[in-house]
């Protein structure tokens, strides 16, 4: 029996230490390939050279899809902010039956496959002729960042301390201050974690945008799988590794605007 | 000024708060039920309308036939069938797995805890395209893991891409950080003195998890296997780009009838169907599971 | 000891719903200047809400609140001249000691000096200097207690609402802040209304205390008066560890199976009242001079030394419920367990009708 245990604890310590590992190769590989000289990509690298992170400054194809990913994620997390934490917000003085309905409008979305999504914007857009336009990816990203931006905010709100905002009030805040001064301080984490995570999944979402861009407002994700289709370029590694960086600063960032603990919290 | 912009603020938040602060949720409900439903209906609508040679699909006209039509094509439903399957294998190898990470970074303790957790986050924060792209670098006839199997293991190359192997590595490395943090989420929420009671009591390590975590996790786990097989199922990237012709998915499928043959009435059949059978086969999956655990 | 009893708060027939719910019901009281009013009762009684429709956070389906002479009913919290020490405290979590206590203020639109300088001062008062720049996470609950205060009192309120603030403490700390909470009275002379569950604490901090059950406001009184001329079964049974004993009324005669009363009294089934300072123990010999009827004997089940008190458990013969008699260390009688005793209680407690109505 304690044999079998100890053989037991060793699998279990296998496991998750190779599953650990599992999920940081592809970065250490990314990282890797956009530092070699060679091309195609390959791993590991046999020398070491910048010239991909100087082609790709060269690129007006890659970068105008940064600056078109910047622009639709900025975009989207403002929109998925404004719509779903403010209906986070109201819906408290919701009653129960709607409130349910509303919720059940925000998980929806985000159990649909996204080729459903994708497909079905594709052909309302298609009639609305905006197929390839900023505004048809944007609508794409948002209506499934804005249910995550709602369920994030309501999740805090129910943890935020009411009594506070009643102080506020009663020690002569009016009704917009107190919000601002007692209220908002205690969702404030949860709103920056809304707009991280949908920015974050604007810029990596590619199903919706493959379908909805065109030419010109073809997303990083988008180019990359099109640069993907024909060889293993290594400029999409520099992208793709730039892109990963982008992300843990902006973490970064998120982490020292809000305490980490917190954004842990509420993401 | 400023003052009294602040004091008509304060108005309208009397309104808002007094009547209906409620009404904040309707910029909400209009843009999802006009821009994700409304567009849901439409292609509900356009899966019931007849096929034409000229354009997307065949205004005014009502007909079932595109849901027959799909029904009865061998290729579709080969597909489909093939989706399901792949859903299921990849919850099969990723739900175990992700249970025992997710249940080692709920046991670690401090530094090993945020790398534990850091480990999902930098999987869950990388683009799905990124993901496949290296894992097309690793498992290609060239790639580092080849090259450790050449001329140890085999004498040639193994194949390792363009076939259901390399599909299901990406997808468990894609479904991964969800299913560990759906069931990190849950195990936090119990009390982990619960196990070293049941160790005190003279339970092995196994047999303690076995009888106080598993149970206490089970919505957890349940949560993920559903979200993990419907995500898996109707995967697009990883099937296109790490697999061959015959590891499309019903999503690939959708999309080349959509872009490709343009044959809009026929893809959103396909949709629809698709998108009922994987939600149905996840819901009688949890049933039977829930079935299971009532009675035996 | 209030010298001036013009009203600072009263209220007029108050009422609550929620829903169809009564949270309280035409409550009507009145609180002197600089007094300290406590509203007492069990936990959901309504006296949370009762001090919400004082503050203007809760507003009234019915009735009317008035704050020296004005009616207040319609105004906002932030505009009325109250201020509420909260259960949690409701500190704001984000803003140093400092920038709590100087909110007020803030709001009043005084300048950056003289509000620190005020928050300055009440800080000291309340014994928290140099804990200026702390975040309430940082301080122990007596502390947040007293940063509590000192944000209500930085308002200048003419009314300070406490509710609940002690229950959050354990016992010391809670004793050593109802003497603060005293001392504090003392300094701003504030007329205040507290609202607890607590008996001793209401008894220890009111000038007037009002009962409160099921929304209604049973009897306010001094604590003295409340005490001893309760008004209903129920005041008497909250106010003090008591020992009901049924009897029944006939011929002017209430007749209980521990002893007689002489009562004016309809006949018919009563309950009386006997507390443990009503009820006296002697040796077992026949001695008249036990104060009061002597009513039969009993046996000692259990001696409980309190230190400055002693109290003892006792199954009379005659009764089913045990009853219970109290003495001061000093007069100890020093019975031990099992040995017989003979009872006395006093001749006139106070006697309760089937509904629960005082009848003498």
């Amino acid at each position: 029996m304690r044999l079998f245990d100890r053989a037991a604890g060793f699998c279990y310590r296998l496991v998750y230490t190779v599953v650990f590992l599992f999920f940081l190769t592809p970065v250490v590989v990314i990282a890797a390939t956009s530092l070699s000289s060679s091309s195609p990509a390959s791993f590991p690298p046999e020398s070491v050279s910048l010239r991909w992170y100087v082609g790709f400054l060269g690129d007006g194809g890659w970068i105008s899809a940064v600056g078109n990913s910047l622009l639709v994620a900025a975009t989207t997390s403002v929109l998925a902010v404004a719509l779903g934490a403010s209906a986070a917000y109201g819906l408290r003085s919701v009653d129960e039956g709607k409130r349910k309905l509303v919720l059940a409008l925000a998980v929806f979305p985000l159990a649909t496959p996204l080729v459903i999504i994708a497909v079905s914007l594709l052909v309302v857009m298609g009639r609305a002729q905006a197929v390839g336009s900023y505004a048809a990816v944007v609508v794409g990203h948002t209506v499934i960042t804005a249910p995550l931006a709602l369920l994030i905010t309501y999740g805090a709100l129910s943890r935020v301390d009411w009594s506070v905002r009643d102080s506020a009030l009663d020690l002569g805040a009016k009704p917009v201050r107190a919000f601002r001064e007692a209220t908002f301080p205690q969702m404030r984490s949860a709103v920056v974690a809304s707009a991280f995570v949908a920015a974050v999944l604007s810029m990596h979402e590619f199903l919706i945008s493959l379908f909805l861009t065109d030419f010109t407002t073809r997303t990083v994700p988008v180019l990359t799988w099109m640069a993907l289709r024909n060889r293993l370029d290594p400029t999409a590694s520099v992208v793709s590794t730039l892109l990963v960086v982008g992300v843990f600063l902006g973490l970064g960032i998120a982490a020292a605007a809000v305490g980490l603990s917190k954004l842990a919290r509420d993401l | 000024m400023r003052g009294s912009f602040r004091s008509s603020l304060d108005l309208l938040y009397d309104k808002l708060s007094g009547v209906s602060a409620g009404a904040l949720v309707v910029p909400f409900v209009v843009f999802e039920t006009v821009l994700f439903l409304g567009a849901g209906v439409y292609l509900l609508r356009v899966s019931l309308a007849e096929p034409t040679a000229l354009s997307a699909f065949e205004e005014g006209t009502w007909t079932v036939s595109n849901y027959l039509d799909v029904m009865t094509d061998e290729y579709l439903m080969g597909r489909l069938s093939y989706s399901i399957r792949l859903g299921a294998v990849v919850t099969a190898v990723t739900v175990p797995l992700g249970f025992v990470y997710a249940y080692a970074a709920w046991r670690a303790e401090g530094r090993r805890k945020i790398t534990l957790l850091s480990g999902v986050l930098v999987a869950l924060l990388i683009s799905i395209v990124i993901k496949v792209y290296a894992w097309v670098i690793l498992l290609s006839p060239e790639g580092v893991i080849n090259r450790l199997l050449v001329g140890t293991v085999t004498d040639s190359p193994v194949s390792l891409l363009g076939n259901s192997f390399g599909v299901v590595v990406g997808l468990v490395y894609s479904m991964l950080p969800y299913v560990v943090l759906t069931v990190y989420s849950v195990l936090a929420t119990l009390d982990e003195r619960s196990i070293e009671a049941a160790r005190d009591l003279g339970a092995g390590r196994l047999r303690s998890v076995y009888e106080v975590v598993l149970p206490g996790a089970a919505p957890g786990v349940i949560a993920a296997s559903v979200v993990c097989f419907s995500w898996s199922s109707v995967a697009y990237a990883a099937p296109v780009f790490l697999g061959s012709p015959s590891e499309r998915t019903v999503a690939v499928e959708v999309g080349r009838l959509f872009t490709q043959s343009f044959d809009w009435s026929h893809a959103a059949a396909l949709g629809v169907i698709s998108m009922v059978a994987i939600l149905s086969t996840a819901g009688a999956g949890t049933l039977t599971y829930t079935a299971w655990r009532r009675y035996m | 000891m209030t010298g001036n009893h013009e009203a600072t708060v009263s209220l007029e027939g108050l009422s609550v719903a929620y829903g169809d719910e009564r949270a309280i019901d035409d409550v009507s009281f009145e609180v002197h200047r600089g007094e300290i009013f406590c509203l007492l009762g069990p936990s959901g009684c309504g006296k949370t809400t009762t001090l919400k429709t004082v503050a203007g956070l809760e507003s009234p389906d019915e009735g009317d609140v008035y704050v020296r002479g004005s009616r207040v009913t319609d105004e906002p919290a932030y505009s009325r001249d109250t201020s509420v020490v909260f259960q949690e405290w409701a500190l704001f979590p984000h803003k140093t000691v400092l920038e709590n206590v100087e909110f007020a203020p803030r709001m009043d639109g005084e300048s950056r000096e003289r509000r620190a300088e005020e928050a300055r001062s009440v800080i000291e008062t309340v014994g928290l200097s140099g804990k200026e720049d702390a975040y309430p996470e940082e301080l122990s609950g007596g502390q947040k207690q007293r940063v509590a205060f000192a944000r209500s009192l930085a308002a200048d309120p003419s009314v300070l609402l406490l509710d609940e603030p002690l229950s959050n403490l354990d016992e010391g700390l809670r004793r050593e802040m109802r003497l603060e909470i005293l001392r504090i009275h003392e300094e701003f002379g504030k007329t205040t209304v507290h609202v607890t569950h607590d008996q001793q604490e209401a008894f220890t901090l009111a000038d007037r205390v009002g009962i409160m059950r099921d929304g209604c406001l049973i009897q306010v009184g001094e604590p003295s008066e409340v005490y001893s001329e309760p008004k209903n079964r129920f005041v008497d049974d909250f106010l003090g560890e008591t020992t009901f004993v049924e009897g029944t009324v006939s011929d002017g005669c209430i007749e209980t199976p521990v002893a007689t009363f002489a009562a004016d009294a309809e006949d018919g089934d009563v309950e009386v009242s006997l507390r443990p300072e009503e009820v006296f123990l002697s040796a077992p010999e026949p001695s008249p001079d036990g104060g009061g009827s002597v009513s039969g004997t009993g046996e000692v089940i259990k001696r409980i030394d309190q230190g400055s008190i002693v109290r003892y458990h006792v199954h009379a013969d005659s009764l089913e419920d045990r009853l219970l008699s109290e003495y001061s260390a000093r007069e100890d009688p020093g019975f031990s367990e099992g040995q017989t005793v003979s009872v006395s209680v006093v001749d006139d407690p106070r006697v309760f009708d089937e509904s629960g109505r005082r009848v003498t």
